[in-house]
């Protein structure tokens, strides 16, 4: 039996006997000794004994049954075959159900992008940015596929050509969060899927979310928040960061913001700012430049719209505030904003206008 | 012994159909046979008349009475046919002269004429009419050649005979109408009360988005307000639906007054449209008819029922069939609706609903339901200092002299307002640069290719209000800007 073999029979073994990753990680801590730092699944197993469900024979084939999608291209790894970076900052980590269907990705510098699941706008735009710009520079994008920022990071860096791994919450094969097919499937095509989760794993509790986002800070160099409130699961990634030793990197907000809260009280307790993806790859000391962002020339506009235009920033404003700030009437409000959305300068966002 | 005739009008919808009351007084077994209505009606309305005969001392007494309703197969509904049978017999008897009028009315027991349900829309075109006392200043504004009221069976016989001078209907009481709500009352909001006001210019549909409490209904209750008073004709249809289904108020004059509807939102179907067994009965879109239908909660209708307005709105009538025959009613109303922007209705703490519950909730206003409408401004939240501070801003009736003059304008192109005027005259008036616009718009995803038209219309309403002959690049911006929520609003994704 080669190694890679007895790999996936060790790993399969707690799979198939229904060890939760939670127990492994207890029976592991428990079992652990000077001379066995990493215990054995078969050794975890025989701890677990008459709480499992199954009784483990000696010799188990290499399941089939359990991955619902397409589990041929599911692999398990564990042990040496881990990320090191994974491995490096979790000791025993794993297993980790893998889905890459795409090349083997060289090692590379990664940053983690996270950030709230309902962001702003401008929030969105930011994410994509700087994601697609350090994945430009050759960097992996890594995030946990939620909605929002996780999903703005993951396509920035798609578009962008680059490599992006997501770490989901819930096993392979479960729609979640619900209409992320496409996307599921370009990041299993580009730098793969990660669960600790088996195939078919639904959202049973909140917390494999937050036992998911210690993964991604695991996995990355550095770690960027892009709004994250006060409460937001992003900050548990931050937090599982600066407990493995990563660099935490912040992109500032407006204080009115409140979806950023969480971030802004992060930078106070001394986080790194960071503004575009020209300062990540600076910190991370990397010399190639990110993507330069094309700037047109402004269009000519109509006095209303350059002077309605000169008051939008990234928070959403109501029309009746812009019409009372401007000192316009509401008809010249509403013409000037549709002027700028054509122009594309300013979008109708919620129950607003922003500045794009 | 011979056959006494009388006329009276059966009601299919709104459309009066003339019935031909024979009755024929002799010999036989006796009785007081009604034939030609279906039903249980028949004997009822055979048993008041006689008792009603008899109170008036012209009993029967042992004779074979026969009635008949001639046609036969329009549908008769009501008592409405009381006083003709009565007075088909009293000529068959001799009692009274015969004459050409049309007779309305339900008989009591002891010979009281009482007034009945769609007396308006019945005597429409009629001549001679003979009705009910309660209904004398309804029957009035038909303006028939020669109007008798009578309160009970005796007196039509004394009037008919030259005994008693005909009664005069009462002068309608001229009470002033009551001001409706005044949009001095509406705090803030300038996007609001300018959407408001085009769609009140332009007679197009309306989409109020907001949390609850900022204002939604209350700025929906001041667009009859807005709307120029209703002409002859559509005044006395309006005053018909209100009759028929009994809301017509006695003693009044004709009200001139845009209608409002709201029904609520667990409304069945029947309701909204019109139904109820039998002949069907007019709805909510018909009782709205040149006025206002408001729809409170848009979000929490059943999207059955509101599929069930798209034919009203496209066609203005609804024509609804029942195994008793098909009625058609006027539906020219002007929708209101209102919603809001997700399921818990966030006030000032912000929204706590979970994404996808949120993404459900506003798919609803997606497609052919937002193509139902033209203007949708987001109503937001009222500071507090704004409540206690005074109101300041535009009264109704400026607001409604402005209205007023962009609906002169559009007169002198076509008849009917903009939302229902022939799309090729209002493209006729629009400059290229005007057409651009719309057509960018339409390439950068913000208007539907249905919107396009519907944006057109509320450019030229924009235009009407700026007192321009022609639609301007910049009264095509602000059609744009007003449907801005209806078209692409909901991808948040960029």
């Amino acid at each position: 039996m080669t190694p890679a073999e007895s790999l996936v029979r060790d790993v399969h073994t707690l799979l198939w006997a229904g060890v939760t990753p939670e127990q492994a990680d207890r029976a592991r801590e428990r079992l652990r000794t000077q001379a066995n730092p990493v215990p054995t699944p078969q050794a975890v197993v025989r701890s677990l004994g008459a709480r499992l469900p199954v009784q483990v024979p000696d010799q188990v084939e290499p399941a089939t049954a359990a991955g619902a999608e397409a589990a041929d291209m599911t692999v398990l790894v564990t042990g040496a075959s881990m990320p090191w970076r994974l491995s490096a900052a979790w000791d025993g980590g794993g297993p980790l159900w893998v889905r890459h269907t795409g090349a083997d990705v060289p090692d590379r510098p990664t940053v983690a992008i996270v950030g709230t699941r309902r962001p702003t706008l401008d929030g969105m735009r930011l994410a994509g940015r700087i994601a697609a710009g350090v994945a430009a520079a050759g960097v992996v994008v890594v995030s946990g596929l939620a909605r929002g920022i996780d999903q703005a990071a993951h396509r920035g860096a798609l578009q962008a050509g680059g490599v992006t791994t997501a770490v989901l919450g819930t096993g392979h094969g479960v729609d979640y969060p619900g209409g992320t097919g496409v996307l599921r499937r370009q990041i299993a095509a580009s730098g793969g899927l990660l669960s600790e989760y088996a195939p078919g794993r639904g959202v049973r509790h909140p917390h494999q979310f937050v036992r998911r986002n210690r993964i991604i800070a695991g996995l990355a160099d550095a770690v960027v928040l892009i709004e994250a409130g006060e409460r937001s699961g992003a900050l548990s990634t931050a937090g599982a960061a600066v407990g493995m030793g990563r660099e935490v990197l912040v992109v500032p907000a407006s204080p009115s913001n409140t979806a950023a809260a969480g971030a802004l009280q992060l930078l106070g307790a001394g986080a790194t700012p960071v503004r575009d993806a020209q300062d990540v790859l600076h910190l991370l000391k990397i010399d190639r430049p990110a993507a330069a962002v094309d700037t047109d020339p402004t269009p000519a506009l109509p006095p209303a719209a350059a002077e309605l235009l000169a008051l939008l920033g990234p928070i959403p404003e109501p029309l009746g505030a812009l019409a009372a700030a401007a000192g316009l009437s509401v008809r010249a409000v509403l013409v000037a904003v549709s002027e700028l959305e054509d122009a594309g300068l300013a979008r109708r966002h919620g129950d607003g206008v922003v500045r794009t | 012994m011979s056959v006494g005739i009388a006329r009276s009008v059966a009601l299919v919808g709104l459309e009066p159909r003339q019935v031909r009351v024979e009755a024929h007084v002799g010999q036989g077994l006796p009785g007081f046979t009604v034939l030609g209505i279906s039903g249980a009606a028949g004997s009822q309305a055979g048993e008041r008349v006689r008792a009603a005969l008899a109170a008036c001392g012209q009993g029967v007494g042992q004779r074979k009475v026969l009635v008949n309703l001639a046609p036969a197969d329009v549908p008769k509904v009501g008592a409405r046919f009381d006083l003709a049978i009565a007075v088909a017999v009293l000529r068959a008897l001799e009692q009274v002269p015969a004459r050409d009028d049309v007779l309305l009315g339900e008989l009591t027991l002891t010979g009281q004429v009482r007034g009945v349900p769609g007396v308006l829309p019945s005597i429409l075109g009629a001549t001679r009419v003979t009705v009910a006392a309660g209904d004398a200043t309804e029957a009035a504004l038909a303006r028939t050649a020669e109007l008798l009221a009578v309160a009970d069976l005796r007196e039509y016989m004394a009037v008919v005979n030259g005994d008693l001078a005909v009664r005069r209907p009462p002068a309608p009481v001229d009470d002033p109408p009551q001001p409706g709500p005044d949009m001095v009352d509406v705090v803030g909001q300038p996007e609001a009360r300018r959407a408001v006001e085009v769609a009140a210019a332009g007679g197009h549909h309306l989409l109020l988005l907001g949390p609850p409490g900022a204002g939604k209904s209350m700025l929906a209750r001041r667009v009859p307000g807005l709307l120029p008073p209703l002409e002859d004709e559509r005044a006395l249809q309006v005053a018909s639906v209100a009759s028929l289904v009994g809301r017509f108020r006695p003693g009044r004059g004709l009200d001139r007054r845009p209608p409002f509807a709201a029904p609520h939102h667990t409304s069945s179907a029947a309701a909204l449209l019109g139904g109820g067994s039998g002949l069907a009965r007019p709805g909510a879109v018909s009782e709205a008819t040149s006025g206002v239908l408001f729809l409170d909660e848009l979000f929490e209708w059943s999207p059955r029922t509101l599929d069930g307005l798209r034919e009203p709105m496209e066609e203005g009538t609804v024509r609804i069939a029942r195994a008793a025959g098909t009625v058609t009613y006027p539906a020219e109303f002007m929708l209101v609706a209102a919603g809001n922007l997700c399921p818990c209705g966030p006030a000032r703490s912000g929204c706590r609903c979970r994404p996808d519950v949120v993404d459900r909730y506003r798919a609803r206003l997606t497609g052919p339901l937002a193509d139902r409408f033209d203007l949708a401004p987001l109503i937001e939240p009222v500071p507090a200092q704004a409540l206690a501070g005074p109101g300041g801003d535009e009264s109704t009736a400026t607001v409604a002299a402005r209205v007023a003059r962009a609906r002169a304008r559009a007169l002198t192109r076509s008849p009917l307002p903009n939302a229902r005027a022939a799309i090729e005259v209002v493209r006729r008036t629009a400059t290229p640069e005007a057409v651009d616009v719309l057509v960018r718009a339409v390439s950068r995803g913000r208007l539907s290719a249905r919107g396009f038209d519907r944006a057109m219309r509320v450019a030229r309403t924009c235009a009407d209000l700026a007192g321009t002959p022609r639609i301007a690049a910049e009264d095509a911006h602000e059609a744009v800007a007003h449907r801005a929520r209806l078209d692409r609003v909901w991808d948040v994704a960029a």
